[in-house]
């Protein structure tokens, strides 16, 4: 799953898997603004099966906070 | 070649006029729509006049006159149903961010002293668990309750209900009661703390101004489908993306949630979108990686000299050539009205190399928000277009080059700022000009440029306002923060990042080195972040070694700071 979010978020990113570490941080490290994060909660979602609520991927700033989430979920 | 504009539009003299006016004209015809096949709904122009009707009759039962009705949530279309029976009541509709905290909300809430709050479905959760703290507001009106109840709670449908039954009983006055045009009927707080936001006064009569601007500059009509996708506490969304089209015939499918603008692009196939630059920022980008990920870059260059070509002697193909790059939005998107936001003409080019028409426009809470846009078959590339019908501009004391601060005359102008006569006098020239704080210079073909920001001010790709001031203060509640300044950066893939610049309470870092200071500055910065909107909040810091130069008046020296 863990190989999963970091690919869903190097596609998005344009960079390779191995540019990504848990502490990158969306909008500085990756270049990831909101409504591509947006585009990526939903992709995540379609892909776990999970929802993500609005209000808790708005506070996310870096990797490991979408990690954590979903590890959550799942 | 000049458009020839061959619409039919009735004008808008309040909003009464526009809710039945555009049920008699457009009857059965969805106004709004769900872009989510699972979650199906058509609102008719009919449902929204009726709606308006029931609700506007049990707030006139309430005895609500001039009273504030604060309304948050995402789009639905509870929302303008809410605003247009208060405002066609003679009260005031409070729009609330509701990316806000909560502690920002109950502030403004009270600040406004608001009788009611209406709320959608995604706030269920949060204003119930705070009632104690509201010092004015005794109903909460959820559209959609989800079980939490308390006695201060009162079901949107069962003012519906209960208005229904009054209207049916022959209390028809919504009908004929006098609307009050120069009234503040809608007041917006800027964003910020206490000390920073400021409460926006607008009248209906500043709104019909511009919304009759938006749909005379404009080129849509009933035939058009809209996906509306930007908050609807914008007073550019409410004006353009609702009220205009309201008028226009328009059907507007509702997004109701940022993650799923994607995939509904594809399931409305709108022909209409109304943006800020964030959006056509991300589509541009996202269009491109596609091009280059399938390896078509060379295809699609060698495809816009074509089609470029052959549009100079009057043959337009780029839709045919460029298909499949505009299925990725549909397949159906030509024209998309872009403001709020400085916007990257090369962007504005790009679209336009595909067949897909951007008016880029400028406007101002302040102003309703219309100042400008450019208009079909007459894009200025980096301009903001000439100034709407009902609204003038000119140029402040300019400099060599033209340059000054932009001024706004009109009916679209606000009436002041709530509670604020000093900063409302302030913005006003003596002769009665609106000061917009932007600096600019207006052509000799009245197309309007904007150069750069006279206040302090972060304005985000995504419309929002960011005071640095605000975040300053926030900052400076920490003992290990001395000095801060914010400002904006821009990081490496040409992303806004919000930058705190530190003078840290060096007595309490003796003898610790560089990169500790940097961490310790760092924790205090995320745990600030975490009390702040996701949009406010700090992306990066720099330590600074030494004080901030200031002025004899102890002022920070902004203006040197790079």
């Amino acid at each position: 799953m863990l190989d999963r979010i970091m690919e869903i978020l190097a596609d998005a990113a344009g960079i390779s898997v191995e540019e990504i570490t848990p502490e990158s941080e969306f909008s500085k490290d990756l270049g990831i603004n909101s409504l591509e994060f947006a585009d990526i909660a939903f992709t995540c979602e379609e892909e776990f099966e999970i929802e993500i609520n609005e209000k808790d991927f708005r506070k996310m700033i870096k990797v490991s906070d979408l990690i954590d989430y979903i590890n959550k979920l799942k | 070649m000049k458009y020839q504009d061959k619409r039919i539009v009735t004008p808008i003299t309040d909003f009464r006029q526009l809710v039945y006016g555009a049920a008699e004209r457009y009857g059965d015809k969805d106004l709004y729509a769900s872009p989510n096949p699972k979650k199906d709904f058509h609102y008719t122009y009919n449902d929204l006049k009726t709606n308006v009707v029931r609700l506007g009759t049990a707030f006139i039962e309430k005895g609500w006159k001039g009273e504030k009705i604060a309304v948050i949530g995402e789009a639905h279309p509870a929302y303008m149903t809410t605003y247009y029976a208060a405002t066609i009541t003679d009260n005031i509709i409070v729009p609330l961010d509701k990316e806000l905290q909560i502690e920002q909300i109950i502030n403004f809430l009270n600040r406004a002293e608001a009788i009611a709050v209406v709320y959608m479905p995604s706030m269920n959760d949060t204003i119930i668990h705070h009632i104690d703290k509201l010092t004015h507001t005794k109903y909460l009106i959820p559209v959609k309750p989800e079980g939490t109840d308390s006695e201060n709670t009162v079901p949107y449908e069962e003012l519906l209900s209960q208005g229904s039954e009054l209207y049916q009983q022959g209390n028809t006055d919504i009908d004929t009661m006098p609307i009050q045009l120069e009234n503040m009927c809608t007041l917006l707080f800027t964003s910020g703390t206490t000390g920073t936001s400021k409460g926006v006064m607008l009248s209906m009569k500043n709104l019909v101004a511009a919304a009759n601007d938006s749909c005379q500059s404009v080129i849509y009509d009933q035939n058009n489908t809209f996906l509306s996708v930007l908050p609807m506490n914008h007073v550019y969304e409410v004006t353009c993306g609702h009220i205009a089209l309201a008028n226009l015939g328009a059907t507007s499918y509702l997004n109701d949630n940022l993650k799923y603008v994607t995939r509904n692009l594809k399931n409305v196939q709108p022909d209409s979108l109304i943006l800020v630059p964030l959006f056509l920022e991300t589509m541009h980008k996202a269009m491109w990686k596609e091009i280059k990920k399938r390896g078509m870059e060379k295809k699609v260059n060698m495809g816009i000299k074509l089609t470029s070509l052959l549009l100079k002697f009057g043959i337009d193909i780029r839709r045919k050539v460029f298909a499949e790059i505009i299925n990725s939005f549909g397949g159906k998107l030509e024209n998309i009205i872009c403001g709020g936001a400085p916007l990257d003409r090369e962007i504005v080019k790009s679209f336009y190399r595909f067949g897909i028409h951007v008016y880029e426009g400028y406007g101002i809470t302040e102003c309703a928000p219309l100042i400008s846009v450019n208009r079909p078959l007459d894009i200025v590339y980096g301009s903001a277009g000439k100034p709407v019908p009902g609204c003038q501009a000119k140029i402040d004391q300019p400099d060599e080059n033209g340059i000054g601060e932009i001024l706004a005359y009109g009916e679209n102008v606000m009436l002041g700022y709530y509670q604020n006569e000093e900063a409302t006098r302030e913005v006003f020239t003596d002769d009665g000009w609106f000061r917009t704080g932007d600096l600019g210079y207006i052509d000799k073909d009245n197309n309007i440029f904007i150069t750069g920001r006279k206040k302090n001010l972060i304005i985000l790709s995504n419309g929002k306002n960011v005071f640095p001031e605000e975040i300053e203060e926030h900052l400076l509640h920490s003992e290990f923060i001395a000095e801060t300044v914010v400002i904006e950066r821009t990081g490496e893939t040409g992303e806004q990042l919000i930058t705190a610049l530190v003078y840290p309470q060096m007595e309490l870092f003796e003898n610790m080195s560089d990169q500790d200071i940097y961490q310790k500055i760092k924790s205090e910065v995320d745990d600030i972040n975490k009390n702040l909107p996701p949009f406010k909040q700090v992306h990066q810091i720099e330590i600074r070694k030494t004080e901030f130069e200031k002025t004899t008046t102890k002022k920070i020296k902004r203006f040197i700071l790079k």
